[in-house]
C-alpha cells in the first residue's frame, strides 16, 4: 500500500483533465437507432485518438500510448469526472476485442485490427451465446467448416451487442463436432458484412435495440481469422472474459460513480434525504460505488501487464452488478411518482435488469467464485 | 495508487498470525472468556503483545512507537479481527495517540508499554475497562481519555470483551481532532475483514467436507453461493480498506468519507458473512462448542462501538461528488 504522488502522474492527470474540458462533446449521445449514433462514436473516438488519447496502455507499434495500466485507469476517471459520453459502439472492441488480440492475436491480426479501433473506425460485437448456449456456452453449435483457406459459418448467434453497427465480430464456432465440447471451438474474427450474415436487432425491456440475433448461413471469412489455433478456441474465449473483468470496462463501471453523485445531488435538492430510509439507502450505495474505484487499483496493483486477471477479480463484476441494481431501484424511489413518466432513470432501471445477465449471470459467476476461488466441488 | 500489501506490510501480518495461532488460539479465548471476574487478556500475554510493538505501530518513534503507519495498524488489526483476539487493542491503540497528541509522552509510553490499559466508552457501557485503567471516549470531534473509578462488571454478549457500567474518575487527555474517528472507523474495518475472510474460509472448508445426499454441500449453488457472497465482500471491502487506510494516513480531504465508507462496507460484510456461516454450518452452527456465534457476536460490537451507522452515513452523504 502507497499513495502515488509522483509528479508525472499528477501532470498526466491535469493534462487529461484539462483536454477534456476542452473536447468532450457538447451534444448528448443520440438515443436512436440509425447510423447517426455510430457516427457520434466514431467522431468521438476519433477526436480521442487525434488528441492522443487512445489506448493509454496499448503498444505505440499499434497506435496506444505504451503507458502504464496505472495511467489507463486515471484516464478512465477522467473521462467518467468529465462527464463524457458513457456508451459507445466500440465498448466491445476497447474492453473484449482488443484485449483479446493483444493477449492472443498474431503480429498480423494485431498490427490490422488495434490501430482501426484506436482510430474509430471499427466497431466490433461479441458474437458468444447462442439460443440454446447460454450460460452452458461451450454447448455452442454454430459450426465453422474448413474450405481451402476459408472457413464457412453456419448456425446462429443471440445478444450480440452492437451487432447493428459492428464491422467486425467476435466469435466462437465448432470446428470440431466430435471433440469434448470444450475442446472443438474456435475463436474467429468475423466479417459482419460477408454475404450469408444476417443481422436483426431484438428490443430490450427499455425499447432500445441493445442486442441482435444474428444468422449465418454459409458464410465465409479467411481461415487467417483464426485468433490462437483452430479448436483452441475455449482458451481465448477465457482470456475474453477475463479482459471484461480487468481494466477494459473501466469507465463503464465508475461511471456508476458519477450516476450515484447525480442521485446524491437530486435527492439533496430536492428535499429527498428527509426520508431516512432514502439516506440510508444513499449512504450505503455510494459507499459501495466507492469500492468500485479502490477495488480497480486493487486489481491493477496486483495485476501485471499482459497477464490474465485471476477468478478473484470476478468479484469486481458481481459486485458491480449489486450497485447498480441497488441505484437503480433507488433513483425510483427518489424519483417517486415522476419515474411513472419516461425519464432517463426510468429507461436506466429498465436497463439495469441486463446488468446481472449480461456476460455471464449473476449466478454463474458466484460458482465460479465458490469453485475457483473458494475451491469449493463442482 | 499502489494497493496490494507490500512484502513489509505483509511480514507483519504473518508474525502477527504466528503469534495469535500460538499464544491466544480460539481455545484460550474460550478459556479466558469462561473467567468473567478475571480480565478478557491477561498481563503477560498483554505485555508481550506491547513487546511486539502492537500498542505503537502507528506511533512515531519520538512517541516511544515503531514509526510506521495506519496501513501497517490495518495489517496488525486485519489478524486481530481473523483470530477474534480479546483485551482493548483499539482504545489502547487510539489512546496512545491521544495522550501523545495532548502532550502527555509519559502516558503515551506507559499504553503503549502495557503499563496502562486503555478500554472504551460505548454508550453506557465500558468495555475492557478495570477498575483504574483508562478510558477512551471517542466521538467526531476527537477523543478525551478519563481514569476509571469504580466499575461494576455487567453482562454481556460477546464472551471475548467485558462490559461494565463504570464510573470515571476526571479527565486525563484530551485531544480534539476530527480525523481521529477516521482512524478507529479504519482500523475497525480492518477487524471486521478479519472476520469477513475468517467465516468466509471456515465456511468453505466445511462446505468442502460435510457430505449430505452423498456429495459435499459445497456442491449445492445455495450453500456455494452464500460463501461466493463472502468473498465478493472481502474482496470490495479489503479494497475500500486499503484506500482509506493510505488516504487518512495522507490527511487528504475525502479522507473521512472513504474510512466512513469502509467502515459501513466492513460492517454491512461482516453482518451478513456471520450470519450465513451459522447458516452453511446447520445445526452445529448454532452450538455454543462450534466457534460461529463468536465471530457472529464480535460483529455485532463492532458494528456498535462509534453509536448508530447513521453517523457513518452522515459522513458519506457530505461530499458533494466524488474525488478523482
Amino acid at each position: 500500500m502507497e499513495l502515488d504522488t509522483s509528479k508525472e502522474l499528477k501532470e498526466f492527470r491535469e493534462e487529461a483533465r484539462t483536454w477534456l474540458s476542452e473536447n468532450v462533446p457538447s451534444e448528448a449521445r443520440p438515443h436512436t437507432v440509425g447510423p447517426e449514433l455510430r457516427e457520434y462514436d466514431q467522431e468521438w473516438q476519433r477526436r480521442q485518438y487525434e488528441g492522443g488519447w487512445a489506448g493509454i496502455d496499448w503498444e505505440p507499434e499499434y497506435g496506444g500510448r505504451g503507458l502504464s495500466l496505472v495511467e489507463q485507469v486515471v484516464w478512465y476517471e477522467e473521462l467518467v469526472r468529465a462527464r463524457a459520453p458513457r456508451d459507445s459502439v466500440f465498448s466491445v472492441a476497447f474492453g473484449h476485442a482488443g484485449p483479446t488480440l493483444i493477449m492472443r492475436g498474431n503480429e498480423e491480426q494485431k498490427s490490422f485490427y488495434l490501430p482501426k479501433i484506436l482510430r474509430g473506425e471499427t466497431p466490433w460485437s461479441q458474437g458468444f451465446s447462442e439460443p440454446g448456449a447460454g450460460s452452458d456456452l461451450a454447448s455452442l453449435r454454430t459450426r465453422a467448416v474448413v474450405d481451402g483457406d476459408e472457413l464457412v459459418i453456419s448456425g446462429s448467434k443471440i445478444w450480440t451487442s452492437y451487432g447493428q453497427w459492428s464491422d467486425y465480430g467476435e466469435l466462437l464456432v465448432r470446428t470440431d463436432p466430435d471433440a469434448p465440447k470444450h475442446k472443438g471451438i474456435t475463436w474467429v474474427i468475423m466479417d459482419m458484412h460477408a454475404p450469408g450474415v444476417d443481422i436483426r436487432p431484438i428490443t430490450s425491456i427499455d425499447g432500445f435495440p441493445h442486442n441482435c440475433e444474428v444468422f449465418y448461413d454459409e458464410a465465409r471469412i479467411p481461415l487467417a481469422n483464426v485468433v490462437d489455433k483452430v479448436n483452441n478456441g475455449w482458451s481465448v474465449a477465457m482470456s475474453t472474459l477475463a479482459a471484461e473483468r480487468g481494466p477494459g470496462f473501466l469507465d463503464h463501471r465508475l461511471s456508476e460513480i458519477v450516476f450515484i453523485d447525480e442521485l446524491t445531488e437530486y435527492a439533496k435538492e430536492h428535499g429527498k434525504l428527509a426520508d431516512q430510509s432514502i439516506a440510508d439507502r444513499l449512504a450505503t450505495v455510494r459507499a459501495e460505488a466507492a469500492a468500485i474505484r479502490s477495488m480497480a487499483y486493487y486489481q491493477v496493483s496486483t495485476a501485471r501487464k499482459g497477464e490474465m486477471p485471476g477468478s478473484e477479480t470476478t468479484a469486481i463484476r458481481s459486485w458491480l452488478v449489486g450497485v447498480q441494481t441497488r441505484a437503480a431501484g433507488l433513483a425510483l424511489d427518489i424519483l417517486g411518482v415522476e419515474a411513472l413518466e419516461w425519464k432517463p432513470w426510468t429507461r436506466q432501471w429498465l436497463s439495469s435488469f441486463s446488468a446481472p445477465i449480461a456476460g455471464g449471470t449473476t449466478d454463474i459467476q458466484r460458482n465460479i467464485i465458490g469453485e475457483r476461488v473458494l475451491g469449493l466441488p463442482r | 495508487m499502489n494497493l496490494a500489501p507490500s512484502e513489509e506490510q505483509a511480514s507483519i501480518a504473518a508474525a502477527a498470525a504466528d503469534f495469535l495461532a500460538k499464544e491466544l488460539s480460539i481455545a484460550r479465548i474460550r478459556d479466558l472468556g469462561a473467567d468473567q471476574g478475571a480480565a478478557a487478556i491477561d498481563d503477560g500475554t498483554w505485555h508481550r503483545c506491547a513487546e511486539l510493538g502492537w500498542l505503537g505501530l502507528g506511533l512515531s518513534e519520538e512517541a516511544g512507537g515503531v514509526g510506521l503507519g495506519l496501513p501497517e495498524e490495518v495489517m496488525l488489526f486485519r489478524e486481530l479481527g481473523r483470530f477474534l483476539a480479546p483485551g482493548p487493542f483499539l482504545s489502547s491503540v487510539l489512546g496512545a495517540r491521544v495522550a501523545f497528541r495532548a502532550g502527555q509522552a509519559d502516558l503515551a509510553e506507559s499504553i503503549n508499554s502495557g503499563e496502562t490499559r486503555v478500554g472504551m466508552q460505548v454508550g453506557d457501557l465500558a468495555i475492557d475497562a478495570r477498575s483504574d485503567d483508562l478510558i477512551l471516549a471517542l466521538d467526531e470531534f476527537g477523543g478525551r481519555l478519563y481514569r476509571v473509578g469504580e466499575s461494576q462488571p455487567v453482562a454481556g454478549v460477546d464472551p471475548g470483551i467485558r462490559f461494565a457500567r463504570a464510573q470515571t474518575a476526571g479527565m486525563v487527555a484530551e485531544y480534539m481532532d476530527q480525523t481521529l474517528l477516521a482512524r478507529a472507523r479504519v482500523l475497525v474495518a480492518a477487524e471486521l475483514l478479519g472476520i469477513i475472510e475468517a467465516v468466509r474460509d471456515m465456511s468453505a472448508s466445511y462446505a468442502q467436507t460435510r457430505i449430505q445426499f452423498g456429495k459435499p454441500i459445497g456442491t449445492f449453488q445455495a450453500v456455494k453461493h452464500r460463501c461466493a457472497d463472502m468473498a465478493i465482500a472481502a474482496y470490495a471491502c479489503a479494497a475500500e480498506l486499503f484506500q482509506a487506510a493510505l488516504l487518512v494516513e495522507a490527511e487528504t480531504a475525502d479522507a473521512g468519507f472513504h474510512a466512513a465508507s469502509a467502515y459501513v462496507l466492513a460492517s454491512n460484510g461482516a453482518r451478513r458473512s456471520t450470519a450465513d456461516n451459522i447458516q452453511n454450518h446447520g445445526g452445529i452452527g448454532f452450538t455454543w462448542e462450534q466457534d460461529s456465534h463468536l465471530f457472529l457476536k464480535r460483529a455485532l460490537v463492532f458494528e456498535n462501538l462509534f453509536g448508530p451507522q447513521r453517523a457513518a452515513y452522515r459522513d458519506i452523504l457530505a461530499p458533494e461528488r466524488h474525488e478523482f
